[in-house]
């Protein structure tokens, strides 16, 4: 029986370590990772709490999303399993993965500074260094999470 | 179609408003404290179940009525919820939400924190009976107007 997931990548923000995490899950985003990728991934940086983003689908024809859910991911996540289960709907499961320990501490500060034109190369580069510096930890952890996560939901 | 009532916790405004919507409670004279208090869920939700839709009944449309808590995040939770319905192909005018936290006033509030956050149920619960019988017309109200939509809709 071919199982069917929706995987959500979900953080306070759900516009960075989401996005990274969710893309290279889909494979998007594999070793060599400039800046101008990053930043021109269409989610990176556009902050819109509770809009679940489709990113794309996995090998195995996952379905991978993003989501900002602030601090109310606990309920949220009841409430979207509660109505996946009224709905009847086609998928197995949803799974929902927390990225939160991949967000800088001063995200919001750092996302603030960006809005100021002659700082927002450095918030960039603040921000890709972040990236280039957890890179392996992500990568890691998605893999991880694919071998066992989805397993152990299956 | 799925109605939804939301509120803080599940444990009081959207009960009370999904009950009258389903015909527990009376829309045509105040209700008395034990009608109120042998509604299903009334005052009983949990910390870790707010977020499940709980079912309260069918209405005269043949439509499936929840409550359904979200803390202090419900704008974030309905976002959530379309999002989700639309990426599972299911359109926004499957699911109707209702906010009914605007209904109460503070003495619903009190109690309901003294009786579900401090578990001084004895003393919090009968505020929060006492507080929404005194703001009953409110419920009435959002219950009327969700009902004319409906019957446009129909």
């Amino acid at each position: 029986m071919v199982i069917k997931l929706k995987i959500v990548y979900y953080s306070y923000y759900g516009c960075f370590s989401s996005v990274v995490t969710a893309y290279i899950h889909t494979g998007y985003l594999k070793d060599e990772i400039s800046k101008d990728i990053i930043f021109s991934l269409p989610e990176m940086l556009n902050l819109d709490y509770g809009e679940l983003k489709y990113i794309g689908l996995d090998e195995n024809l996952h379905e991978v999303y993003i989501i900002g859910m602030k601090n109310f991911s606990d309920n949220i996540k009841k409430t979207l399993e509660g109505l996946r289960k009224i709905y009847n709907l086609e998928y197995d499961r949803l799974i929902f993965v927390d990225t939160n320990m991949y967000e800088p501490k001063y995200f919001k500060l750092i996302f603030t500074i960006r809005k100021i034109t002659i700082l927002k190369k450095i918030a960039d580069k603040i921000l890709y260094n972040w990236v280039i510096k957890h890179l392996n930890e992500i990568k890691n952890s998605v893999e991880e999470f694919k071998k066992y996560g989805i397993e152990e939901k299956e | 179609m799925i109605i939804a009532y939301i509120c803080y916790g599940s444990a009081h405004s959207s009960i009370v408003a999904a009950a009258i919507h389903v015909g527990l409670l009376p829309n045509d004279r105040i209700p008395t404290f034990e009608e109120i208090l042998s509604l299903p869920h009334y005052d009983m939700t949990e910390g870790n179940q707010i977020g499940i839709p709980f079912y309260m009944g069918v209405d005269e449309f043949d439509n499936d009525v929840y409550a359904i808590g979200a803390k202090s995040g419900r704008n974030i939770m309905m976002k959530a919820v379309k999002s989700f319905l639309r990426e599972s192909g299911i359109s926004e005018e499957e699911i109707m939400l209702i906010d009914t936290l605007p209904a109460i006033g503070l003495i619903t509030k009190f109690g309901g924190m003294t009786s579900r956050k401090f578990k001084m149920i004895s003393i919090g619960r009968p505020f929060t009976v006492y507080g929404i019988i005194k703001k009953y017309k409110n419920f009435l109200d959002i219950v009327s107007k969700v009902k004319s939509r409906l019957k446009e809709l129909d």
